[in-house]
């Protein structure tokens, strides 16, 4: 379910530059609105996609609120890249028989 | 840290198999033969040749990967981009890779082969290189994989729980 989440979080290309822009450092939404070219309601809207699907975590300081991103979030993403490292062994052994039968 | 670990968005598999290398060619571009280790697929090996692999009935819920072939010398290599649904639930995410696939000659006759997967595209792994190049990376370095079930189709998501 969050690896879902996760996927669907980074699907939208905003999302994607706040989430890399939050990678950098800790901000406020007012200075990460500075970077990009919408509203503040809707940088909101995406930061509280991506506090739930746990890629950004929020500090809250008296009446502001800080925002930067949560690498642990990304461990679905890094399971799934995974997923790829233990499918060519399995692929090249499965390709040794075949090669091996082609002699028959 | 390292902010050039190879490891972080390159797969690199390689291994000596006895055939030569005419016939490892003829398993990686032949249909029937690329279907037997691989995938179903109307693979044709030229360049600029669009194809699909097709995952398997178990794995219905996977979309074909979209595939285009980007080098295809006869018996030496090949080398392909795929496009993919990250996940069935987040169709609109597409994620873009490069396969290569490389044979050289081993004196014993047989064929070097050297599988390579990277090129992923930006829309995954910037994100994960951003965060493997940042000073909070170590949690995800340190992220150890659950077990993985040996599928088929291991480009198909497994179902969210």
């Amino acid at each position: 379910m969050v690896e879902s989440e996760v996927f669907r979080a980074l699907a939208d290309p905003t999302r994607r530059a706040v989430f890399e822009r939050l990678s950098r450092g800790e901000m406020n939404v007012t200075e990460l609105k500075s970077g990009f070219n919408v509203s503040q309601p809707a940088i909101s809207q995406h930061l509280a996609a991506l506090k739930g699907a746990g890629l950004v975590s929020e500090r809250r300081e008296g009446r502001h609120a800080y925002y930067r991103s949560e690498p642990k979030g990304l461990a679905p993403l890094a399971e799934w890249m995974q997923r790829y490292r233990v499918a060519w062994p399995e692929r090249i052994e499965k390709l040794k028989h075949v090669l091996k039968d082609m002699d028959r | 840290m390292k902010h050039t670990d190879p490891n972080t968005d390159a797969i690199v598999f390689e291994c000596d198999l006895p055939e030569p290398r005419e016939k490892v060619w003829r398993a990686l571009t032949e249909r029937d033969l690329l279907a037997a280790w691989l995938m179903p697929n109307d693979i044709r090996p030229e360049v600029g040749a669009k194809f699909q692999l097709q995952p398997s009935p178990v794995a219905a819920e996977c979309a074909p990967v979209q595939c285009e072939v980007l080098e295809a010398e006869a018996g030496r290599k090949l080398r392909w981009r795929q496009q993919e649904q990250a996940d069935a639930v987040a169709p609109r995410l597409l994620v873009e890779s490069v396969v290569t696939f490389e044979l050289s000659d081993i004196p014993s006759g047989g064929t070097h082969l050297r599988v390579v997967h990277d090129g992923f595209t930006s829309r995954v792994t910037h994100c994960i290189q951003a965060m493997l190049c940042s000073q909070a990376s170590a949690t995800v370095l340190r992220f150890q994989p659950r077990k993985v079930r040996a599928i088929p189709v291991l480009h198909c998501l497994r179902r969210a729980a």
